[in-house]
């Protein structure tokens, strides 16, 4: 993991200083609210409808033990003894005082996190793939040129007052875990002729336009990824717009000019600034680089693993469903499920972190992962330390075999806590997981990624949702739409709308529906939903999910 | 049975907690919606706006919420102030927790 320099401790110590500065001018009434909010703002404090939030970057979504202990002390002491992990791979708190904040920030800096650029119009936390430096089909660990990119993006002076946010991801592989082509820039590792360089995507994103990242660059050198950033920053600062917020993301931008005219900008800007830009040399990359060496894996016998696997139905189900193929074979990558049925997408209670801070720092070489899916990786266990591993998540409510499946949905805080938010989210996949979790569906149904949003902004993402549900507020009364046909994966797509909204209390019958549509349509168990979706189209599940208007036409 | 056909309260965030407060009758924020005075015609409910719009060292955007009274219990009309006024639904958390 990347180790703060004295720069970044001293950069980190001294924005808290001023921010602590500037709570205090604006409880004695030096700062009026309208000039205090976007400083706020600047370091991730948000007011929500029953008090602030605190919003947490994880950077590329790694975290020590340590750092994971901190979060559950944070929880502890200053907020209600949760935080919530959000789907860009930060965790919020949601009930902490403003007069607190700075004594919370000054907590994060001791374990080297921040809350700086998690909100304003700037360049957000860098997200990027949670099996980072475990999984098998890498190119390069996305952890290296994410970490240089927060570095070059925290601060910038150039582009902390952009037309509006941006957001960039980044994946080593081919197999994409980040959805880079929902952001505002994605990355791709790829290798030619020998050689790590980049594909780069611009003008993907969600919200209320959604828009598929379109390719700007097949392959980008290394030396260059900085410069082109820039470039691309650079045209979007100047012509991107800002007389309408709705129109002033970059996607609105490369959509007006076209991406052949964008790319031709961006060559320009890239053109005259290559030259003076300073570049961080191959001694910078190098130590960042070894800062993600793999770990020391150790060669043990697997069979406590075996054994278990063979006589425990409950333990091989778990592994088969939330453990993943690791680079070493005698390893798995493990996925923690915050998402038990019936429990709040994301959440997780300071006891929880702390079980997790252990058992990273006992069986994942101290780190974890939160994924853009809002649970929690351990990246690195070795097969014989499953069985254990195992029965201490079970203790904490821990171990759901739920990953892919119905009840592992992905649902943004909704009107339960946001101010922005046109209906709850929260509840409607609580009822979603337990009514499928308690009809015993999920396993034979298979993977299913459902994802909720509480408005149209789609924090939720449910446009890239096998199922997405969005929440709308009709004539006062919370509606929900459903889209079909998403995806989150390499095969970015975004989902259909099937038709008219539908109450809180028909949602869960809705799904039930376009379930049973899959599993008559399905060729077999092999089958996915998705597959079916896109073999069979739209057609028959909106016939399920209107039975009226088939009957009327 | 209802008392008041068109009544409006005066809801905002405290500076220091940012906890969801409603201005009542002397005057002054609290957390109690049953404490929160009632206007009943727009023109002295955006005169109280205004007022409450200068205290900006205390409260933050304060803002009239549309409210039922039935047996003098006050219920705002839109779920999203019904949720400010009581809490998230998926915890026990907030005001729900301090109902008296």
């Amino acid at each position: 993991m990347y180790q703060y320099t004295n720069f970044d401790r001293q950069f980190i110590a001294a924005r808290n200083t001023q921010f602590r500065q500037q709570v205090a001018r604006r409880i004695d009434g030096s700062l009026t609210e309208e000039e205090f909010r976007p400083l706020r703002l600047m370091n991730g404090v948000y007011l929500q409808l029953h008090a602030y939030m605190l919003r947490v970057a994880i950077p590329y979504g790694t975290l020590s033990s340590a750092q994971m202990r901190q979060l559950a002390i944070i929880a502890d002491k200053w907020d209600k003894g949760y935080g919530h992990f959000t789907t860009r791979q930060n965790i919020q708190f949601n009930w902490p005082r403003l007069i607190d904040v700075p004594d919370i920030l000054d907590a994060l800096a001791e374990v080297d996190l921040h809350a700086i650029q998690t909100s304003g119009n700037t360049i957000r936390n860098i997200t990027s793939d949670h099996f980072a430096g475990a999984t098998s089909d890498e190119v390069e660990d996305p952890r290296i040129i994410s970490e240089i990119i927060r570095q070059w993006s925290t601060d910038h002076p150039e582009f902390q007052f952009l037309p509006r946010k941006f957001k960039i991801a980044v994946t080593g592989c081919a197999t994409d875990r980040a959805v880079i082509k929902a952001h505002d820039i994605g990355l791709q590792a790829t290798r030619r002729d020998g050689v790590i360089g980049y594909q780069v995507f611009v003008g993907g994103g969600l919200g209320r336009t959604p828009v598929i990242g379109k390719l700007l660059c097949d392959f980008l050198p290394k030396q260059d990824l900085l410069p082109y950033l820039e470039s691309i920053l650079s045209v979007y600062n100047t012509s991107g717009r800002r007389d309408n917020k709705y129109k002033a993301r970059i996607k609105i931008l490369v959509n007006a000019l076209g991406i052949d005219n964008f790319r031709d900008q961006v060559e320009a800007r890239f053109s005259s600034i290559r030259k003076t830009f300073a570049s961080p040399d191959g001694s910078f990359i190098d130590n960042i680089t070894s800062q993600f060496s793999p770990p020391d894996f150790t060669d043990r016998s697997v069979s406590p693993f075996e054994e278990s696997y063979q006589t425990n139905p409950m333990f091989k189900q778990w592994v088969d469903r939330n453990t993943a193929q690791h680079k070493h074979e005698d390893y798995r990558i493990v996925t923690v499920s915050l998402k038990e049925p019936g429990q709040t997408p994301g959440d997780a209670t300071s006891e929880q972190m702390q079980v997790l801070a252990d058992l990273a720092e006992s069986f994942s070489f101290d780190e974890l992962r939160i994924s853009h899916e809002q649970n929690i990786v351990l990246p690195h266990v070795h097969k014989a330390d499953l069985p254990l591993l195992y029965n201490t998540l079970k203790k904490h409510r821990l171990a759901t075999a739920n990953i892919g499946l119905i009840s592992d949905i992905i649902a943004c805080p909704g009107m339960d806590y946001c101010s922005l938010a046109t209906a709850r989210s929260i509840p409607v996949a609580k009822e979603i997981s337990t009514h499928f979790d308690e009809n015993n569906m999920e396993q034979d149904t298979g993977e299913v990624k459902i994802k909720v949003s509480g408005c149209i902004n789609a924090c939720g993402h449910h446009h890239v949702a096998h199922i997405g549900v969005l929440g709308l507020n009709r004539a006062g009364v919370e509606n929900y739409q459903i889209t079909l046909g998403g995806d989150a994966t390499e095969n970015t797509a975004i989902g259909d709308r099937a038709g008219p909204g539908f109450s809180q209390s028909e949602v869960v019958p809705a799904i039930e529906r376009i379930l049973g549509t899959y599993h008559k349509l399905r060729h077999d168990a092999e089958e996915s939903f998705i597959n079916t979706y896109k073999r069979v189209g739209i057609t028959p599940f909106k016939s399920a999910l209107y039975p009226a208007a088939k009957q009327s036409r | 049975m209802t008392e008041f056909s068109n009544k409006q309260i005066i809801t905002g965030n405290t500076l220091l907690s940012g906890e969801a407060v409603f201005l009542s009758g002397d005057d002054t924020f609290g957390p109690d919606l049953f404490n929160a005075q009632i206007f009943t015609d727009d023109v002295s409910a955006n005169h109280a706006l205004s007022q409450c719009i200068e205290r900006s060292d205390e409260i933050i955007s304060p803002y009239l919420v549309s409210v039922d009274v039935q047996n003098s219990v006050i219920r705002p009309q839109e779920l999203r102030e019904q949720i400010r006024t009581a809490g998230p639904s998926n915890y026990f958390h907030g005001k729900q927790t301090e109902i008296r």
